[in-house]
């Protein structure tokens, strides 16, 4: 056995989170509490590490750049929620903006992912696999549309139900590749289980 | 906030067509956009108007929401709605406040206990606002407990084994899972069935659904997440968004049927698909 | 009634004869055969071998810990493969433990093959920020990775950084990824589509086997089966070879479970409607 104190304590951890598969209970517990102060601390100094001391120390103090200083205030508002509702109101500006900027840097460069997957539907027929993709393809984005009822609903109970079908068919191959994912997972902790600290293998 | 405005100040690329980039579908995705853009417009003002515009079909999970809401009452146990990993800016965040809003003015009409996870400390500030404005209108806003609208850091095991943990000790009789997950879902709705609580799912990652499907007692997934969403929120700008959407689709539809006949009669030529590459 | 029990059957029993079957073949392996599959594993090893000597590719090491025995065992294969032509290595990741972690495996790799770190590969660790910092770095790649590797070197000091100034298709002949959930491939996807993609994913290929056909990724491999393939073809015998028989056992057990459990519904379903029937 690898008496390494910290292979030790990763064993144990290991086994007490696995527990849980049994019954939750004080080991289980105690683990569970430590990750999530971990990485709640973690966050802070990742924080730390990679926003502020960069930002503040190298480009602030360094190369003077303390227009940065406006963001920085924009952002700290956000805190002001925690306050009397007469500044509270103030922390929408930086969810506000977070907001904005996420969709519109998301939007600009979303289309074009999406037509080369789409063009692909009909970029060639030379095997019948092609077709059966199109004719896929369409009964299920066919299947997902919610509105326009009254040009659709007769449609829809046609091709509903075998669309369901092709998707369960498609539910079920992720079902196993994730399944596989899983044990390959667990595999990884058995290894370490028995090749890292008790040595057996 | 640095990278965003390094990315900003990123260097122009070569010019492609004017103030286009060199990039293969730089002017037909910048047209797709503005087509989308232009329906959803369209759309939403049509609604914020009054005018008659296509209604959303009802989903089977959303009457099940009310039921399990119902459940928990009766069995005096708490209501939970759960969401990992989906920021402020992210779509499912827009539908997750949706199903927030209709499943916490329910408990608060019931007089139930709502529980929210979170991951993210900025969604948690919104969370937070759209669950005490359900309260309101309830009429109960004394009931809404800042200390039930909980976060913790999002990383995917800490913060999963800590809601599977809560899971048992809080041992809710309903539990709503909206949005994107992870490898985590094989996890969460397996507690959530040990305690044979009426799960409900509204999911938008295809890969983790077959786990919710085996879980959970409802299921809304991809597209159904956003629609349901809207229909519960009775936003004229969602349902607005959820129409153009689906003008989209049948618009992408009848462009893929034209494709494929043009490649069928013409094999080889490309037309549509050299179309979209510009 | 002996269909019923089954039916109902505690799931901690499952999860005992599903761990049983994935700890035995680990203790004593069976030593199954493996056959390489030409679509994906020799495509993708094809294609790594194509890329001509001193072209420059980046690793994206997206997984953590848990990912470790299946996407890491062909990480090694893929490092000695493209190091021995005088193919040049940065590796990154967009998961913050996968670079952190496997520094150590890819230094004694190194030292085992005679590469020279900085020279001929570099670890630029995680770069926190998410598309952002990577889209900062395909306008300036030094800026946007803050101008250090995983252990804070400064890439001046790095010889092979010099070459790398910029993430784009004339610096790198094509990304290799190994992804075991979001963030992956579809970063790439998303903003640098020029640079070729090559993707390894967890569990298997699944759903993804569609950007192999739309083009959006060139060669991919999944799963412990391919990864086992891999280090076969490469002739880098690791864990994954090991670790496939236990898979394999697991898979039929659980294989097993499925058909026990529908032919039990179907006869508990038979009974009840007899009974309800006299």
């Amino acid at each position: 056995m690898n008496m390494d104190p910290l292979i030790m304590l990763e064993a144990v951890g290991t086994i007490a989170v696995l527990s849980y598969v049994w019954k939750e209970n004080a080991a289980y517990r105690f683990f569970e509490f430590t990750a999530i102060g971990l990485v709640a601390a973690h966050s802070i100094v990742q924080t730390w590490n990679n926003y502020l001391k960069p930002t503040v120390r190298d480009r602030m103090i360094g190369d003077g750049e303390w227009y940065l200083l406006i963001p920085a205030a924009i952002g700290l508002l956000y805190y002001t929620r925690v306050m009397d509702k007469k500044f509270s109101w103030l922390a929408r500006y930086p969810i506000s903006i977070s907001i904005g900027y996420s969709i519109g840097y998301s939007l600009a460069y979303s289309p074009r992912p999406f037509l080369k997957e789409f063009r692909n539907n009909f970029a060639s027929f030379g095997h019948v696999n092609d077709y059966i993709f199109l004719l896929v393809w369409l009964l299920v984005v066919f299947y997902f549309i919610f509105t326009l009822m009254k040009k659709t609903k007769k449609t829809l109970r046609v091709t509903g139900a075998i669309t369901r079908c092709l998707i369960m068919i498609y539910m079920g191959v992720l079902f196993g590749t994730s399944i596989l994912g899983k044990f390959s997972r667990l595999l990884g902790r058995y290894q370490f289980l028995l090749r890292d600290w008790l040595r057996l293998i | 906030m640095d990278l965003m405005l390094l990315a900003a100040e990123a260097e122009a690329a070569v010019p492609k067509w004017g103030i286009f980039v060199d990039v293969e579908g730089a002017i037909s995705g910048l047209l797709t956009t503005l087509i989308l853009t232009g329906l959803t417009y369209y759309w939403i003002t049509a609604a914020r108007a009054g005018r008659n515009i296509p209604s959303i079909r009802r989903l089977p999970g959303l009457d099940a929401i009310t039921e399990a809401v119902g459940r928990a009452t009766e069995m005096g146990r708490p209501v939970m709605l759960a969401n990992r990993r989906d920021g402020l800016g992210d779509v499912e965040t827009f539908a997750l406040w949706g199903y927030l809003s209709h499943a916490a003015t329910l408990a608060a009409q019931y007089d139930t206990r709502f529980i929210n996870l979170t991951g993210s400390h900025l969604v948690l500030a919104v969370n937070e606002a759209v669950i005490q404005q359900a309260y309101l209108e309830a009429g109960r806003p004394d009931a809404f407990n800042q200390d039930d609208c909980r976060y913790f850091p999002s990383n995917q095991w800490p913060w999963s084994s800590h809601c599977a943990g809560i899971i048992m000790r809080e041992r809710p009789a309903a539990l709503l899972w909206v949005g994107s997950w992870s490898g985590e879902a094989s996890i969460l709705p397996e507690a959530g069935s040990q305690i044979e609580a009426i799960q409900i799912a509204a999911v938008t990652t295809t890969g983790q659904l077959p786990f919710f499907i085996a879980s959970c007692d409802y299921v809304l997934m991809s597209g159904e997440v956003y629609a349901a969403s809207a229909y519960l929120s009775k936003e004229p700008v969602m349902t607005g968004t959820i129409v153009a959407e689906d003008c989209a689709k049948l618009l992408l539809m009848a462009i893929a049927v034209l494709g494929a006949l043009v490649e069928i009669a013409r094999p080889a030529s490309q037309w549509m698909t050299n179309l979209l590459k510009f | 009634m002996f269909w019923r029990k089954l039916l109902n059957i505690d799931s901690k029993i499952i999860y005992v004869v599903v761990g049983l079957a994935l700890l035995l073949p680990v203790i004593k392996p069976v030593g199954m055969p493996v056959s390489i599959s030409e679509e994906y594993t020799r495509r993708f090893y094809n294609y790594l071998t194509d890329i001509p000597k001193d072209a420059v590719v980046f690793f994206d090491l997206s997984f953590r810990e848990t990912g470790e025995a299946e996407l890491g065992s062909s990480v090694l294969p893929a490092f000695e493969l493209l190091q021995k032509r005088g193919v040049k290595i940065v590796c990154g990741g967009q998961w913050q433990q996968a670079p952190f972690f496997m520094q150590s495996r890819l230094e004694k790799k190194a030292e085992e093959i005679g590469s020279v770190y900085g020279v001929d590969w570099v670890n630029i660790g995680y770069k926190p920020g998410g598309t952002a910092t990577w889209r900062a770095m395909m306008e300036d790649f030094w800026k946007g990775a803050a101008g250090v590797d995983c252990n804070e070197t400064k890439f001046d000091e790095l010889p092979l950084m010099d070459r790398v100034r910029k993430l784009d298709k004339e610096t790198f002949a094509a990304i290799v990824i190994w992804q075991a959930g979001t963030p992956g491939s579809g970063t790439w996807m998303q903003y640098a589509p020029d640079i070729p993609l090559l993707a390894v994913y967890m569990g298997g290929i699944g759903g993804n086997a569609r950007y192999l056909r739309s083009g959006q990724v060139q060669a991919m491999i999944g799963g412990m089966q391919q990864a086992a393939e891999f280090e076969i073809i490469t002739d880098c015998l690791g864990d994954a070879t090991g670790l496939l028989d236990a898979q394999s056992l697991a898979v039929l057990v659980v294989i097993a479970f499925i058909v026990l459990g529908n032919i039990s519904w179907i006869m508990v379903k038979r009974q009840d409607s007899l009974e309800r029937s006299s």
